[in-house]
């Protein structure tokens, strides 16, 4: 299946191209504070994924239970084939960062996150995937990364969601290859892609959901379908949303990539 | 040189929480720059980790955070970001890089506050004064706004606020 994360400015192009997308993924945050009949009307036409951003796995401590709560009801309302979240923080005991940030690849933080998963999974009663982050940091930890993301899969038995783009940028921030990196994964973990385009900011690469795919991405892509038994890929855009023929022409070249059953 | 014993009194952090402190209070970082562990007073199991994070790397880091907070003042200032064009985002820099995040409506007061110090003439007044009533919670607020000739009222009702403008002279 190949389709896009639905937002409300693309709203327009997705409910009127709903015979050319596979699949919608809805980030539940979104839905937080309304707009449930739209999330009906995307549930009525199309196979939708739950993504959230702000359960912060990587959190010691128990989950936020009114953000869990929030996350459960949009996925009652969208019932999706799967939830996701990420492998990252985004609060601490003091502060809400507001955004995705990284944590120590090791043991104990492996059995934090798959533990938190399955609460995520069980409380929501649909199977969870997780996903890697960009991050601009490098932390010390017992694993190398694609160590640690077997080991959370394998303990919380959930999938992974591999965003590519993550990978790229990372490998190029990070100075790794980025083929050794994905073939250190256990490929049948991975159930799911994330593509966008990157931007640069001086010899940085960086994550600002704001470009159209660019080739290299699509060559990373293809090395992961021809790796794993990916089942779904989603075009993500969060800012400077092209209009509908450039947005369709970027799922068409996705679709190229990941051929429809 | 400070060392942690020079933090003695205060509990030693988890690693987690000294990098959501150092990620959110930029001052902070300066002085981790300067002296890793005088500037915070970490589990001696985490100083390893802390003393491995590269600066440049957590600064950058840092205002990917301080982005997400810029994009969020949009449409809570849309004319003062209009007014301000691309010095907005370094302008935000100065003023949230010290403070810690809470909500994007801090962040907007924040900004205001600052461009009223720095640059009076690109802030919109009216939107400012807007936010202002909106964070409170009084039911009435009145505002002469000098650069528009007008009165301002604001009224607060049930969930929501409503807004005149009247004109002067």
């Amino acid at each position: 299946m190949v389709g896009v994360g639905y937002r409300h400015p693309l709203a327009n192009w997705i409910f009127s191209s709903s015979s050319d997308i596979d699949c919608l993924e809805i980030t539940a945050e979104h839905f937080f504070s309304g707009s449930h009949e739209t999330l009906r009307a995307l549930r009525r036409d199309f196979t939708l994924f739950v993504h959230g951003l702000g359960l912060s796995l990587g959190t010691p401590g128990p989950l936020d239970a009114k953000r869990l709560a929030h996350f459960a009801r949009v996925v009652e309302i969208a019932d999706p084939v799967w939830i996701s979240e990420h492998l990252a923080f985004t609060r601490t005991a003091e502060t809400d960062l507001g955004h995705l940030n990284p944590v120590r690849p090791n043991r104990a933080t492996a059995g934090l996150i798959a533990d938190h998963a399955r609460e995520i999974a069980d409380h929501c009663g649909k199977p969870i995937i997780l996903e890697n982050i960009t991050s601009h940091l490098r932390l010390d930890g017992d694993l190398s990364e694609p160590d640690f993301l077997n080991a959370v899969c394998t303990r919380a038995d959930c999938g992974l969601l591999l965003d590519a783009t993550n990978l790229f940028i990372n490998s190029r921030n990070h100075r790794f290859d980025p083929l050794t990196w994905l073939h250190a994964l256990d490929p049948q973990r991975i159930v799911q892609l994330h593509l966008v385009g990157y931007a640069r900011q001086g010899d940085r690469y960086t994550d600002d959901h704001a470009h159209p795919v660019q080739d290299e991405l699509l060559d990373l892509a293809r090395e992961v379908i021809a790796f794993a038994p990916v089942r779904a890929v989603i075009l993500e855009r969060d800012a400077d949303f092209p209009g509908a023929a450039a947005m369709a022409d970027e799922l068409a070249r996705l679709q190229r990539l990941f051929p429809r059953a | 040189m400070n060392s942690p014993a020079s933090n003695a009194s205060s509990p030693a952090l988890d690693f987690q929480t000294a990098l959501g402190r150092l990620l959110t209070d930029g001052p902070l970082r300066d002085r981790f720059r300067a002296n890793p562990l005088g500037a915070l007073h970490v589990e001696p199991a985490d100083q390893a980790a802390l003393l491995a994070l590269d600066p440049d790397d957590l600064e950058f880091q840092a205002r990917i955070l301080l982005r997400k907070r810029f994009v969020a003042l949009t449409p809570l200032l849309p004319a003062t970001l209009a007014s301000l064009g691309e010095k907005a985002w370094p302008l935000f820099i100065e003023a949230a890089r010290p403070q810690s995040p809470i909500s994007a409506t801090a962040d907007a007061l924040l900004f205001c506050a600052h461009l009223s110090q720095t640059r009076p003439k690109d802030l919109n007044r009216r939107e400012w004064r807007r936010l202002e009533f909106s964070a409170a919670s009084v039911r009435l607020r009145l505002h002469i706004l000098w650069s528009s000739a007008a009165l301002q009222i604001l009224w607060r009702h049930g969930q929501g606020v409503r807004e005149w403008l009247l004109r002067l002279g």
